[in-house]
């Protein structure tokens, strides 16, 4: 039984490696979820698009609308969550203008979640490989002897030994459990995972081996991916390009090593100095003044100005629109020139705050 | 006595719950070697980092030198003082100058408390008046940056960020003025742009006030920054030491060289060649023979299996458990 084609388009050509050509595109996009005191603005105005096979970062602090972000592209919302504006463009079909039976189609045959969690994604109760067996069938109808073989050749791909489809989760180290994850998403062959957090339970050893894990697919498979973290150093080791949230908004989008080497936004700036790093000359540390906005009542203008060291008149009336910085990146800074212009004194003015 | 904390051949069995053929003494009785013969120094206004993945002991260290466990056996002496044996009342003095932070800022709080009322609780058990409990208070939640002081003592857990729970949380530990601290992944829970200012308060408090810090972390970033020398741990024991910078320039046990391999660099400029990340941590109920990293180990021989590696001095005054290290 085969997924039948959405909107007119036959899901099985879309497989074809086209690298380069957009397979997301999300435009504006607003996600607000109610609590007691009003509407949060998690996701508000996200505009991005990622091609075939690229991997791209998202970063941004607990509470930035990172996480929000990643679900709302799967149209995966919270029940007091509510998509207010914006498009999900997945080749060429708007899941937000889909039917939950036809997003149910699409999800894990042609993009997949993997969650922070594993530990607790997988049933306690069941095999590993009987579980990832049964979501093979239940979204491709594969026979059982060919969706077994599928789980032993996923057990492979991620570096689990077959054997290990016969164990139970508690079984599993957390290394493991995350790997089988990915296994599971990788299950129907998806042309897109959302990666959230997916090794930020781990030790750092575990994270390292999922990490090159994650890489060898990516070169192998061609897989399009949008990784989720806090950590900025985990994203540069595996993305092609960065965006940087905050409050809610992107405030950043570069090529990894430009925006490591030259960022843009004073967030950013801040945020690549606020922790220590192993390699290196060691460093001062920045910490950024003051914390992340309320999102029922995010600050007018830029988000960022009542934190900012550069802020102006204008940075608190006036919401900064994406300003072109090089190769295809942008900041949303009103000084985002006058920041490059300034180089290491842009620093110099951060580290006094900071 | 020139060290601010001295431990020997520091032990901690925990026996193995739920089996029930060893709770009553029929067949083998199963053991978590969780700290396994441990022995370091802190020196008197010093920062020691330990550090270790989960599962590798160094939090149960912590516990055992503020002796929040008992140990199974071996000496922490503080003071010129082995409190190892202390009772629960002979501690109550020794707590006035040894004080631990704990990683969680959500868990550590009561939320029935206002700030007030939880900060100044170690001075009740010393009896303080209300009126210099107040005042010292005052004074510790202004010197954890909670300013106004006055504005933040009525407040409730709920009412604050993480960052300020966790501030919260070091002024309780902070208001006996206490000469070693016992620091455990006190920022690992917070965000990264708070993280800094935490981390350069305790080194403003080591650097002025002389405060001795044991620096628990995973993290060997936040480690290099905070401390001179390191302690890296591996399923119960200690397999290397020495200066940071040091070790983490040339790390000589194999142990040490993965972990430091596996830590993420956000720089390109620091991209190094990859080193192979091999196996996973074993049980520390059963842990391996002789060195319990030979089977992940890339230079493991016959002998790694037999017999077990004692710390050795090494380059640079460092020690390292490797038969093969030098």
């Amino acid at each position: 039984m085969k997924s039948p084609p959405v909107h007119g388009k036959a899901a099985p050509a879309a497989r074809e490696p086209r690298s380069g050509t957009t397979l997301l595109e999300v435009r504006d996009l607003a996600m607000h979820f109610q609590v007691g005191s009003g509407w949060v603005r998690a996701v508000d105005g996200v505009s991005f698009e990622l091609r075939r096979g690229e991997t791209m970062g998202i970063v941004g602090e607990s509470g930035s609308g990172k996480t929000s972000l990643g679900y709302a592209m799967l149209r995966l919302l919270p029940a007091n969550g509510r998509i207010l504006r914006g498009s999900i463009v997945f080749d060429g079909v708007d899941l937000v203008q889909l039917s939950e039976p036809e997003l149910r189609r699409l999800r894990w045959t042609r993009f997949a979640m993997i969650f922070q969690n594993a530990m607790s994604a997988l049933n306690p109760v069941f095999r590993v490989g009987d579980q990832i067996v049964d979501a093979v069938r239940h979204h491709t109808g594969v026979s059982r002897i060919a969706a077994r073989e599928r789980a032993a050749d996923l057990f492979q791909l991620v570096g689990l030994s077959r054997t290990r489809l016969r164990g139970y989760p508690h079984e599993f180290s957390g290394g493991m459990k995350q790997r089988a994850m990915i296994a599971l998403a990788l299950s129907c062959k998806p042309d897109l995972v959302i990666a959230d957090e997916p090794t930020t339970a781990l030790d750092v050893v575990a994270q390292g081996q999922v990490l090159r894990q994650i890489k060898d697919l990516q070169r192998d498979l061609g897989l399009a991916m949008i990784f989720i973290s806090h950590d900025i150093s985990v994203v540069a080791e595996i993305c092609r390009n960065v965006a940087v949230m905050y409050a809610g908004e992107l405030v950043e989008y570069a090529p990894t090593e430009q925006l490591l080497t030259e960022p843009r936004h004073p967030y950013t700036m801040a945020l690549l100095r606020s922790f220590p790093s192993v390699r290196g000359p060691l460093k001062t540390l920045l910490s950024v003044p003051g914390s992340p906005p309320d999102l029922v009542r995010p600050p007018s203008g830029c988000r960022f100005h009542p934190r900012c060291p550069f802020a102006q008149p204008i940075c608190s009336e006036v919401s900064p629109p994406p300003i072109p910085t090089v190769d295809g990146g942008w900041a949303r800074c009103h000084f985002t020139e006058e920041i490059r212009r300034r180089g290491s004194d842009a620093i110099d003015v951060l580290e006094k705050v900071g | 006595m020139d060290h601010a904390l001295e431990v020997k051949d520091l032990r901690k069995h925990y026996p193995v719950r739920g089996s029930l053929l060893g709770s009553i003494g029929v067949g083998e009785r199963r053991v978590v070697h969780a700290v396994d013969g441990v022995s370091f120094a802190v020196a008197h206004g010093e920062i020691l980092g330990l550090v270790g993945e989960s599962g590798c002991g160094k939090t149960t260290t912590g516990k055992l030198v503020t002796r929040l466990e008992a140990p199974t056996s071996g000496s922490i002496v503080f003071q010129g003082r082995d409190i190892a044996g202390l009772s629960r009342s002979q501690l109550r003095t020794v707590r006035q100058h040894l004080q631990i932070i704990f990683q969680d800022p959500y868990d550590s709080l009561d939320p029935r408390y206002t700030v007030e009322m939880t900060v100044q609780e170690p001075l009740l058990a010393q009896r303080v008046d209300a009126a210099e409990r107040r005042r010292r208070v005052e004074e510790t939640l202004d010197m954890v940056e909670l300013r106004p002081a006055r504005m933040f003592m009525s407040r409730y857990p709920h009412e604050l960020s993480g960052g300020q729970r966790q501030r919260v949380a070091i002024a309780r530990a902070m208001i006996v003025r206490p000469t070693f601290v016992i620091a455990d992944e006190p920022v690992s829970m917070l965000d990264v742009s708070i993280r800094a200012g935490l981390l350069t308060l305790m080194r403003k408090w080591n650097r002025e006030l002389g405060v001795s810090f044991l620096f628990i972390t995973h993290d060997l970033g936040v480690a290099r920054y905070m401390s001179t020398r390191i302690v890296v741990m591996y399923l119960g024991k200690i397999v290397e030491t020495g200066e940071t910078e040091a070790i983490i320039g040339r790390p000589l046990h194999p142990y040490t060289q993965m972990l430091i391999a596996a830590v993420p660099d956000p720089d390109p400029r620091n991209r190094r060649a990859e080193q192979e990340l091999r196996g996973e941590v074993a049980s520390a109920i059963d842990p391996p023979s002789g060195c319990r990293f030979h089977p992940r180990c890339p230079l493991a021989a016959a002998i790694c299996a037999d017999k077990e590696p004692a710390l050795r001095q090494l380059r640079d005054g460092r020690l390292a458990a490797c038969h093969f290290a030098e």
